[in-house]
């Protein structure tokens, strides 16, 4: 099924989507602040919508090259995983965080905290 | 700006400040200015990273609540009995009812005895509350591991963030 989600290019941030096999694979880049906070709630809105459709077995956010997170974003992931946990059977939400960055793992558990069972967070090999 | 090595309590003091009318479109230049400072006299990866979580947190509650024209962040670094202590504060006026709801919030965030639980029962209460997170003070305190504290006078704000900071020798012979 051909992905509906576009790619998204701002000043300061990116958001490149991809499907593999039932898959999807968000990459996100650049920095996450006040500005972008509603452009990426209403994008993992569609997120969601996506992932039912596709009915993927899995969500990966890539966060590697991410330099900086908002707490009105870190909301827009919870709200994310939250409606996860209660519209999609067995998915499972997989974050990547860089090892180089420390406050990545720090800010992301907060979702392995909200949903232990639905919320894998590692670090990038 | 200048290293602080070889350290000398007495020499121990360098600050910026900066007064401006708040706007979404100065956050990157506040939080430059933040981050080139502490760039300059901490080499720890993780205190760094907590200044830069603080400048951003805290100019943006300054660029949503504010009133008035003029606010102030400052960033300093001072010699203390326990080491240097690096402190951000900012400064500004808001409404009375503003200023109680955020009165609240400062007292939970800093009371907290444990910052994490604290952060945790924030995401609960943000999950059932459609619109803004309210959860950048307890990160402060949580992800970022800083002493938050404040002051009410009349309409005006402060907020202080602050932690001790090794000495650059230190760092490097760990």
């Amino acid at each position: 099924m051909k992905l509906t989600l576009l790619p998204v290019t701002r000043e300061g941030y990116n958001i490149i989507p991809r499907l593999e096999d039932r898959k999807l694979v968000l990459k996100l880049s650049g920095t996450f602040d006040m500005t972008s906070a509603n452009a990426l709630q209403l994008y993992l809105d569609q997120v969601s919508t996506e992932a039912r459709r596709q009915q993927a077995l899995e969500l990966v956010i890539d966060v590697v090259d991410v330099y900086y997170l908002g707490s009105n974003c870190i909301k827009s992931f919870v709200t994310l995983t939250v409606g996860l946990q209660t519209g999609t059977a067995g998915l499972l939400l997989r974050v990547i965080t860089n090892p180089r960055l420390d406050w990545q793992g720090r800010a992301f558990s907060v979702l392995a905290r909200i949903a232990p069972q639905r919320v894998v967070v590692e670090q990038s090999p | 700006m200048s290293s602080l090595s070889p350290m000398q309590p007495e020499r121990l003091r360098r600050f910026v400040s900066v007064e401006f009318s708040p706007s979404s479109g100065c956050l990157g230049s506040i939080v430059s200015m933040v981050t080139d400072f502490c760039r300059n006299v901490v080499d720890e990866p993780q205190t760094r990273f907590a200044f830069q979580l603080a400048a951003y947190e805290l100019t943006e509650n300054l660029v949503k609540y504010a009133t008035g024209e003029k606010t102030r962040v400052s960033i300093s670094i001072e010699g203390s009995v326990r080491g240097p202590v690096l402190v951000l504060t900012t400064v500004n006026d808001s409404t009375p009812e503003r200023l109680e709801d955020v009165r609240k919030r400062l007292e939970a965030a800093e009371t907290a005895t444990d910052p994490i639980q604290h952060f945790d029962q924030l995401i609960q209460e943000s999950i059932a509350t459609p619109g803004e997170s309210r959860l950048g003070l307890g990160r402060l305190r949580a992800e970022g591991e800083l002493l938050v504290s404040h002051s009410i006078q009349g309409r005006t704000l402060t907020i202080q963030v602050s932690k001790t900071v090794r000495r650059r020798e230190e760092v490097t012979r760990s």
